[in-house]
């Protein structure tokens, strides 16, 4: 079924339309929720609070801004973000942390002190696709170093020491100061 | 540590790129390396060696696909097993492609059993292949078909069919294209459909990279033609000490040949049996000529007229002539008229041996004067070399007549009768020389003698695929390959002191 159709019927408040969401799309919801939410229980709750959102939040897609897959993407990945915050605060689990190096090596909070999301975007843009494609596996999807190398067929090394060089880039086009 | 969740923030007006959004899919990578890895596979380009190259890449390709999908299912897990088997088989025909044997080895019984699994287990990957599309699509509770898998069947049964059928034709090829091009195109399609059902699939984990193993896969199969071709790229020659004992007993016999003008330097090289045969001879006719075997060097010459006119005068100078051929024809003391004729060579300059060396003469009784001239006897001859003043000495690989059908687009279909010698000379050694020699009877007296000589000299170690002097020799002109040079020489005469017509 064409996606065209299934925003009109979710558009038109057609019922049937979200049957086809769930049909059509669970598995990209679920697929980019799984990295965030370890639990299954909490996977499932979370699909059907997504399901729920685009349902509700229908206005808000505007296809100017992205496409329809991104935009189911990115509603799954925030809410799947704000359930885990949720979860963590209530049961006092440790951040979803940059495991591909330490601190100080970070440009995270480098990026975060200096850039604004679009000045990165800029700065993404002028990457190689597959470089960007791995810095938002990591930092958007939040995919671990295994599950980026299974799926991209690098090394778990490679993986890192690719990151690694990305955000060395990132920090050198964004005027950040790396300390080596 | 950093909360990595701080980078893209989590606003409903922040969507990640398309372009990312519609890459970042565990299963759409490695479907279009499959499907391209078919297209490769099923086409073939014969110039710049793209029918070897392109099916390399398309297995690889094939390969890599399936590694990563094939822990999804025991469909994808046996399709990346017959995948690596094909790989397996293909890579083994490149390398034994290196050899000058592989005509024989494809001949072999084996070999024509694995060529034949070889399809049977490409049908097989096809059905397996459509299995586990179906059964990705029921774990993501989509609608299942696999379409496009039913056509690539039944077009590569179609080719198959054709091929056996020996069907020929551009108006069959381009029909088959077109519509291969179309079941790709569907194939791409329903891989666009399954990207949904993509995202339910768990790739699985790798211990070395796809760049990593192609690499090990290339260099592997590299290093192997290599051995392989250095091993097998030549003839093995049973060289022996020359027995410098052999024409003793023959100083007379030598002296009377020369007297008649037969040269010294062949009459050394021949053996006891083909010297006796030379006895009593009558008369002997000598041609000698040096040849080059290199590629020269261009030379531009400007000649200015009268009128001050330019004229460029292109033409290739070999400062170096590296072959001597020396043909020489004895007349026998036999009741009808026959000639003993002699096809002698030396190397003497320096120069290097690759894989294989043919000579083909055309006879005198296979000439466009064949009518006057018959066969008789046997077809001898031998190589030689010297080295540290001891001389070598081994029989040709090959030596006789073979009956050879060729269909060329300048003189049609001709079958010929040729006399071929094929050998390998070591890469050692100096003074590398040798001869073949027949005997022709007069049939109809008055008709010229005419007997050529060829010699096809391999040039560099690169063809892909090897082929044998003898078999580049049989090529048509427009199949002639850079790695072989061939120089011809011939002797012809009248065996009579009067023309014919007097």
């Amino acid at each position: 079924m064409h996606e065209k159709e299934i925003i009109t019927q979710i558009r038109n408040r057609n019922e049937i339309g979200i049957n086809n969401l769930m049909k059509h799309y669970s598995p990209l919801i679920k697929y980019v929720i799984a990295p965030i939410l370890p639990n299954e229980q909490d996977r499932e709750e979370c699909l059907s609070e997504v399901i729920m959102l685009i349902w509700d939040k229908i206005n808000y897609f505007d296809e100017s801004k992205g496409s329809w897959r991104s935009y189911i993407t990115a509603i799954a990945r925030n809410n799947a973000l704000n359930k885990f915050r949720k979860i963590s605060k209530e049961n006092e689990i440790e951040p979803l942390s940059a495991s591909v190096s330490n601190e100080q090596f970070s440009p995270e909070a480098t990026l975060i002190q200096k850039e604004t999301t679009s000045e990165l975007q800029a700065a993404l843009s002028l990457l190689s696709k597959g470089d960007r494609a791995l810095f938002y596996r990591k930092y958007y999807y939040m995919q671990s170093t295994m599950q980026i190398s299974a799926e991209t067929a690098l090394s778990p090394r490679a993986v890192e020491g690719r990151l690694y060089r990305i955000k060395k880039r990132l920090q050198k086009m964004l005027g950040g100061d790396f300390n080596d | 540590m950093t909360d990595r969740t701080e980078i893209f923030p989590e606003n409903i007006d922040f969507f990640p790129p398309d372009d990312i959004v519609f890459s970042v899919n565990p299963f759409k990578r490695a479907m279009n390396r499959i499907l391209t890895g078919f297209a490769l596979c099923a086409v073939t380009f014969n110039f710049f060696n793209l029918n070897y190259i392109l099916p390399v890449i398309g297995m690889l390709l094939i390969l890599l696909g399936f590694r990563s999908l094939r822990g999804e299912n025991k469909w994808f897990s046996l399709c990346f097993t017959i995948a690596l088997i094909r790989l397996f088989y293909l890579c083994a025909t490149l390398i034994i492609n290196t050899t000058i044997h592989h005509t024989d080895i494809y001949a072999s019984r084996l070999m024509i059993v694995a060529a034949v699994l070889n399809v049977l287990l490409l049908f097989v990957l096809f059905i397996l292949f459509g299995k586990a599309l179906i059964t990705v699509q029921q774990k993501a509770d989509l609608p299942q078909g696999a379409g496009g898998i039913s056509a690539l069947i039944i077009w590569y049964a179609v080719l198959f069919g054709l091929a056996l059928l020996k069907a020929e034709g551009l108006v069959i090829a381009i029909i088959m294209l077109v519509s291969f091009s179309f079941i790709i195109y569907s194939l791409f399609n329903v891989s666009k459909v399954l990207d949904d059902a993509g995202y339910a699939i768990t790739p699985a984990p790798v211990k070395i990279s796809d760049f990593l193993l192609c690499s090990i896969i290339c260099a592997l199969l590299i290093f192997g033609g290599i051995c392989v071709n250095y091993f097998f790229g030549s003839y093995p020659m049973d060289w022996q000490l020359y027995d410098a004992n052999e024409h003793e007993n023959t100083q007379e016999l030598k002296a009377q040949l020369a007297a008649l003008g037969f040269p010294e330097e062949v009459l050394n090289d021949l053996s006891l049996t083909d010297l006796l045969s030379c006895k009593d001879a009558l008369n002997v006719k000598v041609e000698t000529q040096l040849h080059p075997l290199n590629d020269g060097r261009q030379v531009t010459e400007v000649k200015t007229d009268a009128s001050g006119r330019k004229t460029y005068v292109h033409s290739t100078v070999y400062d170096q002539k590296e072959l001597r051929i020396t043909s020489v024809a004895v007349l026998l003391p036999t009741e009808k008229p026959s000639w003993k004729i002699f096809h002698h060579f030396t190397w003497e300059a320096e120069h290097k041996f690759y894989g294989t060396e043919c000579i083909r003469i055309i006879p005198a009784y296979n000439f466009g004067t064949s009518q006057g001239w018959m066969p008789m006897g046997e077809i001898s001859g031998h190589i030689l070399y010297d080295e540290n003043n001891i001389t070598y000495i081994a029989p040709y690989k090959f030596l006789g007549r073979q009956i050879h059908h060729s269909n060329d687009m300048f003189f049609g279909q001709n079958t010929t009768a040729d006399i071929y010698a094929t050998f390998s000379m070591p890469k050692h050694g100096t003074k590398h020389r040798g001869y073949v020699c027949y005997t022709t009877i007069e049939n109809q007296p008055g008709w010229l003698l005419s007997s050529w000589v060829e010699y096809t000299h391999r040039q560099n170690r690169f063809q892909y695929p090897n082929r044998t002097a003898m078999e580049e020799t049989q090529k048509g002109i427009l199949e002639k390959s850079n790695a072989y040079k061939t120089v011809s020489d011939a002797i012809q005469f009248y065996p009579y002191n009067k023309t014919p017509t007097e």
